[in-house]
């Protein structure tokens, strides 16, 4: 947890015809960070890549395919743990495309028949839209319309029941007559001009005989407007059979479209694998990154699955890095702590061997947040709104971070808002520290250490110094256990840097402690500042001495003159005392903001406070001194828990991260077919 | 009149974090590669073109899909008038005709099909666009009008009433909607032009360059269209064109039209950062070439847009820019939607998009 975890380079050479069942297990194993062969300076360039899977691609591109289906299937549908099928032999993939092709036609097959019932929908839409046309302009409805045939006539009363039920699939409406006459019944038929041949073809085969158009009154166009609904609602209730259909299907099949998934799935990373081995006449070669305390377990698999006819080597990482190997990085936290790991890894990747900050970030960024967002009834609220979003969260299987991380917040709230001894911006109870509320609103306060604001500056200067040396102690443990000797002591972030630091602070405080009238004398300031300042400038040229010494000189220092080195050497010495003091000042002072913003909390509330007394000066129980409450304290957790949230990631990443971080780490990702 | 500062700091600062929006180049490359026309809807969710997946698997209708993409457009007009104030208020409302002179065009299409040229049009009135737009008018009636009279009575209270009183008697006589269509999108650039003039003095200049390409592009895409289809006469074609000052002249556009390449020679006449364009133009057969000339107009409006983005973030020209992109990413969306209703193969589909 404080450091990367340990890293060694495997090499094995295994027979050609092991190739699978190796991969196979590597994949079981999951922990290899491959390498390709062809990246090793020495021998790599000689050798062929394991001859790249011809299947692979496809294999990739049929589980991109079904993943596809399975995102259209309308309930959720598990898929299997594709470890279960690692060493199963795949379907081919023509038959599995055969399969995908057909359930697609399937689905396309659905939606055609919901389109000819969509299309029967919008021509019933078309026909109210005219009927209701001419009924607003008092028009009869005759044949005069461009869209709309009007069709009177009779046909035999004994088919009219046929004719019902006939017509009653096809877009169009029927006013029957009131009385059958002749052992006839008259009707009106109105339907659209496009389907008039269609629809006098039918009625014709039960005896039709059109009759003289007749006006439609207001009494037939209602029923008209009536039947028309009765047919949209039929064939609305057709269309949601047909999205059953499409239910249906996904029940019926969404197994084993998952089931082909955990195969292909499977086949692909075992691909993945093998793509990265290197090949001679009859062996195979595997070279990549192992965490420390899986080598056993790895070992132990590859000499089983090739049946002990390997030969296996394990390199440190200092050999591996001689051969120009750079190891992953691979930082492993307690789930208590993901969401300060996200944090980190959004900065960048650690190198290899430095110190994980997740912890220290953890402790950092709540402690701000703490100080920035000081009231246990706001906490209270983020909690809550924190707990409701990681279980929304985990309901549908997204990352949890950002609803851990809220509540983390709110519990640091809480605990600050104790101390401060506010509650929803009320001191409802005696604060555990100082009374912030009192000291922020001008009111005196004669008890304890933490009196005016100038106390609270005091407070997160102090915070932010300690947050600084921190850095800075991370800093030279990361350069000791690199031996980066020259950097560790001579560095403007090395011992030299802190201790300039750590003398620019104290005689600030001296000269704060003096009423701002008096430095230390001069001979402190020598050995305090002057010394370590010059000091600086032997940074550049021990570097130097030391690259020669090694053999790896910098190319464009090889041709310097004399003359031009010396003036590098004090460009850089210039530099780095600007940084240093300038630099150190600004990330101290950047502190003051956690001060400014918990300042602003108070006011913000204090504010609310008062409009709801203006609203309300009896004091009395007002509704709308309430309101006025709730909204302020809506409007604070919102804009102040973003602000504080902000700032808290803000001085992390620039202000502590500045110090020691070096995220040109490269992430461990191994090929694992265990799901993240 | 308020500076550029408070005209333009929040639209252009919502209408940028709307671009971040957009449908990034990965996800159209998945739903062009995608296997059928269900897969492809896949990559857009997520996206503002989400709603188009809703409706196509309650309907299975595509051509709702498609209306909906007008309306989206339309609607994005509309939203963006609400949220400035004058002088920009005209300015946005005169590029808003652009689609809605196409709703015009297109409704006025479809009284022709069914009453001139005696065809059904029932199965296309249901997709008609019945919204808001800049000027209200009964597209049912007018569909329904028994002749000219009744359409032209329709647009009475529009700004397309005159133009349509003018030309639509006589696109009757001759049986061809082109002077029509050609007139109206005169009378977009007029209201355009006469918009632009009454925005901030910085800004009347960037608008005018942008209406000077546009008007570039639609006349070259007039050309050649005179020219495949029409075999209009050099000396017949002046009224199809349109005149705007800073664009491309008419004597030029004429001395265009005689020559054998159309598209590659109007690329230079445009200007050598769009020569690279033309070597676009010589592949393929007429119908492939013509949607290649289509992208390649496009393109050319998008290089611009894009110039627009990276200049004076306090201008009209991030509000330009958006409706460009809006409208290319729309058009995109609808034709690889379309390709892969049709079954176009991915190669095709990337030759039009």
């Amino acid at each position: 947890m404080i450091f990367t975890v340990p890293m060694k380079l495997l090499y094995a050479a295994i027979l050609a015809k092991d190739v699978q069942t190796v991969s196979d297990e590597l994949l079981k194993l999951g922990v290899l960070d491959a390498v390709s062969v062809r990246e090793l300076s020495e021998i790599g360039t000689k050798l062929k890549a394991q001859e790249q899977d011809p299947e692979l691609d496809t294999i990739k591109e049929l589980r991109r395919r079904v993943e596809g289906f399975l995102q259209l299937a309308p309930m959720r549908i598990a898929r299997p743990d594709p470890s279960v099928y690692v060493g199963t032999p795949v379907p081919s993939s023509k038959d599995i495309e055969k399969q995908f092709d057909t359930f697609a036609s399937q689905i396309t097959g659905i939606r055609e028949r919901q389109k000819e019932i969509q299309e029967q929908i919008l021509k019933l839409d078309e026909i109210r839209r005219q009927i209701e046309l001419y009924k607003a302009g008092g028009t009869e409805i005759f044949a005069n319309s461009a869209f709309l045939t009007v069709k009177s006539g009779t046909v035999n009363e004994s088919s009219w029941t046929a004719v019902e039920k006939a017509l009653s699939s096809l877009p169009v409406v029927i006013i029957p007559g009131e009385q059958a006459l002749n052992n006839t019944r008259f009707i009106v038929v109105v339907m659209l001009k496009r389907d008039e041949s269609r629809v006098i073809a039918l009625l014709q085969k039960y005896g039709w005989s059109e009759q003289i158009k007749q006006a439609i009154d207001t009494t037939a166009t209602a029923n008209l407007l009536a039947d028309l609904e009765n047919k949209r609602k039929k064939l609305t209730a057709t269309l949601d059979e047909c999205a059953q259909s499409f239910n249906r299907l996904f029940e019926d099949h969404g197994s084993e479209l998952a089931e082909i998934w955990s195969k292909l799935r499977a086949a692909e990373l075992s691909g993945a694998i093998r793509s990265s081995f290197a090949k001679t006449a009859s062996t195979a070669l595997i070279t990549g990154w192992i965490p420390e305390k899986d080598m056993d377990r790895v070992e132990k698999g590859i000499r089983t699955a090739s049946n002990n006819c390997c030969y296996i080597e394990w390199l440190t990482v200092e050999d591996a890095e001689k051969q120009g190997l750079k190891p992953p990085t691979e930082i492993k936290n307690p789930h208590v702590l993901a969401p300060f790991q996200t944090l980190v890894t959004n900065y960048g990747v650690p190198q290899y061997g430095a110190i994980d900050p997740t912890a220290f970030v953890a402790i950092s960024y709540l402690t701000m947040f703490g100080l920035m967002f000081g009231d246990a009834g706001h906490g209270l609220v983020l909690c809550i709104a924190g707990l409701l979003w990681f279980l929304r969260s985990k309901k549908n299987n997204s990352s949890t971070t950002l609803g851990l991380l809220i509540v983390y917040c709110g519990i640091s709230a809480i605990i600050s808002g104790l101390l401060f001894g506010s509650i929803f911006g009320y001191a409802l109870l005696p604060p555990l520290w100082f009374p912030y509320h009192r000291i922020i609103n001008g009111e005196p306060v004669t008890v304890g250490g933490v009196r005016s604001v100038y106390d609270i500056l005091g407070i997160t200067i102090k915070f932010g110094m300690i947050v600084l040396g921190t850095g800075l102690i991370l800093n030279w443990i990361n350069l000791a256990r690199k031996k980066n000797w020259i950097t560790l002591v001579f560095d403007k972030a090395g011992l030299v840097g802190g201790w300039i630091y750590a003398a620019g602070a104290w005689v600030a405080f001296y000269f704060v402690n003096h009423n701002y009238k008096a430095l230390p004398p001069v001979s402190s300031l020598l050995f305090l500042l002057i010394v370590p300042t010059c000091l600086l400038a032997l940074k550049a040229p021990l570097e130097h001495i030391a690259e020669k010494k090694h053999g790896s000189q910098h190319a464009s220092h090889v041709h310097e003159s004399r003359a031009m080195r010396y003036m590098n050497y004090f460009m850089e010495w210039i530099v780095s005392i600007l940084e240093v003091y300038s630099g150190y000042l600004a990330n101290t002072l950047s502190f003051m903001r956690v001060a400014g913003l918990g300042i602003a909390h108070v006011s913000l509330m204090t504010a609310f406070f008062q409009i709801a007394n203006m609203v309300n000066p009896t004091h009395g129980f007002s509704i709308v001194s309430l309101i006025i409450l709730i909204v302020g304290n809506v409007l604070v957790i919102a804009l102040e828990g973003l602000s504080a949230g902000i700032q808290s990631l803000r001085l992390n990443y620039y202000e502590f991260f500045s110090k020691y971080f070096n995220g040109t780490g490269r992430a461990y990702s191994p090929i694992t077919i265990k799901a993240k | 009149m308020k500076s550029s500062l408070e005209l333009y700091s929040y639209i252009n600062a919502k209408l940028k974090t709307r671009l971040d929006l957009f449908i990034k180049k990965e996800n159209l490359n998945n739903a062009i590669q995608a296997k059928t026309l269900i897969e492809s809807f896949l990559p857009l969710r997520s996206t503002p073109f989400e709603i188009l997946e809703k409706i196509y698997s309650s309907t299975g209708d595509l051509k709702m899909a498609e209306a909906e993409l007008f309306a989206m457009e339309l609607n994005a007009y509309l939203e963006v008038i609400s949220l400035v104030e004058e002088p920009l208020t005209s300015f946005v409302r005169a590029l808003a005709r652009g689609p809605e002179i196409e709703h015009v065009k297109n409704t006025i299409r479809l009284w022709f099909d069914a009453h001139v040229r005696g065809r059904s049009i029932d199965d296309r009135t249901v997709y008609c666009y019945r919204g808001p737009t800049i000027d209200s008018f009964n597209i049912n009636k007018i569909l329904s009008a028994n002749n000219t009279d009744e359409v032209i009575q329709e647009f009475l209270n529009t700004s397309y009433f005159a133009v349509i009183k003018e030309c639509l008697p006589n696109v009757v006589k001759l049986g061809t909607l082109f002077e029509l269509e050609t007139a109206l999108d005169k009378l977009y650039y007029a209201l355009l032009e006469q918009a632009c003039k009454n925005l901030p003095r910085s800004d009347i200049s960037i608008a005018q360059k942008f209406i000077a390409l546009d008007v570039d592009i639609e006349n070259i895409a007039s050309l050649v269209r005179l020219n495949t289809f029409l075999g209009l006469r050099n000396t017949d074609i002046e009224k199809y064109l349109i005149q705007y000052e800073d664009a491309v002249s008419v004597k030029s556009l004429k001395t265009l039209y005689a020559s054998e390449n159309i598209p590659a020679a109007a690329l230079v006449l445009l200007g050598k950062k769009y020569a690279g364009l033309a070597s676009l133009w010589s592949r393929g057969d007429l119908s492939s070439k013509l949607a290649t000339l289509e992208r390649v107009l496009r393109e050319m409006r998008n290089m611009e847009a894009r110039k627009l983005l990276a200049g004076n973030p306090f201008s009209i020209g991030i509000i330009i820019a958006y409706f460009i992109l809006l409208g290319d990413e729309i058009v995109s969306v609808r034709t690889i939607l379309n390709a892969k209703y049709y079954g176009l193969s991915e190669e095709r589909i990337r030759s039009i998009v």
